[in-house]
């Protein structure tokens, strides 16, 4: 599940996860439309912005993760400060990915995080 | 006195031919003896034949007599004259009477009065499906009569030997139409289209410029500045000036074209010249060519042959072969030969390569964007993040794209496209110094001359080679006063 407000950002979100194989990609424009998603979606991955509209990231993760604290997550946004980094990891967050990235930058964290889990890739 | 009374008789009088009738009453006639019935009478007797309307004269003569008593000499009755028919004709729609051709000068501009001789046209130009003239009917005629009723016979009109040849077609409703495009001709007897536009003498103010969807025949020459364009094939018995000659099909002028750096020649097939000089344009297949090419600047699609003839001078650029007697001149005089398989763009190598340009184009804008955003001092904004992002996959995006094209790196790229090159060049004579020899992405530079017969071409995409007369074939790079800079 791609979590963003930026379409650009989860066009080449969608293009990279394809390129990898993924085929059942769904999206959320802020953290209040993720939840109402995330249940009937059931993602194994999730890309998650953190500064959104309505509900931002962290609130989202910290509501997601009271239910599901296994499915990882990928936070994806401009936050690069150590403290915001330490916050979100302390929230639940699987890896961290700076904006701007690069392609293969997402993709290799994507495979990373899917290892650590031990989810297939 | 009976001699007398028959002279103050009223008397009929019939014109020759018995056109007309007349009535002559004397003053000494008896005016009670005057009488409509009695001038009737008279006329009959005589044989005419007298209608309402001559009764009605004679009726208003006898009642004039009466009362003025003057003598009287008056036409009752007319012959009617026979309508003869009209003789079949041809009736030109506007524009189409072919002898009115070359008669108007061409157009004149309203502002400055001044008029465009170079513009008049001295012929017909029809297209199919036009509506040239119509064949009009001769007419059957209507008789007449004469005064004593006797039919006066109409001629009929003469039917016209018209014929209209195949090019045209002749409809019941006498409309002839032409079939195919062409120049249109009538002697007289006869009206053709001529898919070929036969100019008699030269092109020159006498003609106006020649435009004509067909092919062109010229007997003599082509002046200064004036244009000949045609679909299809140009020939030019005579010598062509500093003109400008497009055609879509072949250029033949062996008398040769003396351009004077003005004369232009756009063929789109193949081009057979006595020489040229000083001439740009291009030819879409090949240039045989009896002399020289002297100062030229041309574009050549197909194979290039001079036998006999020289490159002296001008840049020429020739997508196939090449074989000239002379390359150069003994004068030294700079002179330019590329051979370079210019990919036509709608082929698959011409799109590649210009898909491959635009990607390169491409990518190093937006790579350009990015440095420009990584470097300012909103490069955290989420803005310039979500545009950096973006430029970042779309750059990834198109090499991946040159890559599976095959062209990662542009040098290479203009490289391998240019050494697409496959032609041969074959000089049976001599290369001169100052020959500049562009082939594929070689740069060769005779700095001195080399003496035929030789034969250069590409080896692969890399290797220039050249072969002296029978001997063994060589890289140009080992060739004495010839420099080599490949990739310049």
């Amino acid at each position: 599940m791609l979590v963003d407000d930026s379409k650009t950002i989860r066009r080449i979100q969608r293009s990279i996860l394809e390129q990898i194989g993924y085929t059942e990609i769904d999206e959320a424009c802020d953290g209040q439309d993720a939840l109402s998603r995330v249940v009937a979606f059931q993602p194994s991955l999730i890309l998650l912005d953190w500064n959104m509209p309505n509900m931002d990231g962290l609130t989202f993760l910290k509501t997601f993760r009271q239910r599901d604290k296994a499915t990882p997550v990928i936070m994806v946004t401009t936050e690069a400060e150590k403290t915001r980094v330490i916050e979100a990891i302390r929230a639940g967050v699987n890896n961290y990915v700076v904006k701007p990235f690069t392609p293969d930058t997402l993709q290799q964290r994507i495979k990373e995080t899917l290892a650590k889990v031990g989810a297939p890739q | 006195m009976a001699d007398a009374r028959a002279a103050d008789q009223p008397t009929i009088v019939i014109e020759p031919q018995r056109t007309a009738a007349r009535v002559v009453i004397p003053i000494g006639a008896d005016p009670e003896l005057v009488t409509v019935s009695m001038l009737l009478s008279l006329a009959r007797e005589r044989g005419v034949e007298v209608g309402s309307k001559g009764e009605e004269v004679l009726r208003r003569l006898s009642e004039r007599f009466r009362a003025e008593r003057a003598p009287l000499n008056e036409v009752f009755a007319e012959a009617t004259p026979p309508r003869h028919g009209i003789d079949s004709s041809i009736e030109w729609q506007p524009g189409f009477d072919p002898s009115h051709a070359g008669e108007a000068a061409g157009p004149s501009d309203p502002s400055s009065g001044r008029i465009d001789f170079y513009a008049r046209t001295s012929f017909i130009r029809v297209h199919r499906e036009d509506h040239v003239a119509t064949i009009l009917p001769a007419t059957e005629g209507l008789d007449g009569r004469d005064v004593c009723g006797r039919t006066l016979a109409a001629s009929a009109g003469k039917p016209l030997t018209i014929e209209v040849d195949a090019s045209l077609a002749r409809l019941d409703d006498g409309r002839v139409i032409a079939q195919l495009d062409g120049q249109l001709s009538f002697d007289g007897r006869r009206i053709v289209v001529n898919p070929v536009l036969d100019v008699q003498g030269t092109v020159d103010f006498s003609t106006g410029n020649i435009a004509f969807e067909g092919d062109v025949v010229i007997r003599h020459d082509i002046r200064d500045r004036f244009r000949v364009r045609a679909t299809k094939s140009v020939t030019v018995e005579g010598l062509v000036d500093a003109s400008h000659i497009e055609c879509g099909g072949d250029l033949t002028a062996r008398r040769g074209v003396a351009g004077r750096a003005e004369g232009t020649i756009e063929v789109g097939g193949s081009a057979h010249i006595g020489y040229l000089d000083e001439v740009s344009g291009h030819i879409g297949k090949d240039l045989l060519c009896a002399r020289e090419i002297m100062r030229c600047h041309l574009f050549v699609g197909g194979n290039l042959v001079s036998d006999l003839g020289a490159i002296i001078g001008g840049c020429v650029t020739v997508a196939g072969d090449v074989r000239v007697a002379d390359l150069g001149s003994g004068g030294d005089t700079p002179t330019e030969l590329r051979l370079t398989k210019e990919p036509d763009i709608d082929s698959p190598e011409g799109k590649a390569a210009a898909e491959v340009r635009a990607l390169h184009a491409q990518v190093a804008t937006m790579e350009k964007e990015l440095a420009t955003l990584r470097s300012s001092a909103t490069a955290r904004t989420p803005t310039a993040a979500e545009r950096m992002t973006e430029l970042e996959f779309e750059i990834a995006d198109m090499q991946a794209r040159l890559k599976a094209l095959g062209f990662t790196d542009p040098a290479v790229e203009e490289a391998g496209l240019a050494g697409l090159c496959t032609s041969t060049l074959t000089v049976s004579r001599m290369v001169h110094a100052r020959v500049t020899l562009r082939l594929g992405h070689h740069l060769i530079v005779f700095n001195d001359p080399v003496k035929g017969p030789i034969r250069i071409w590409l080896e692969g995409t890399r290797d220039a080679m050249y072969q002296l007369g029978e001997g063994t074939p060589r890289s140009l790079r080992d060739m004495p006063g010839v420099m080599d800079r490949a990739a310049a």
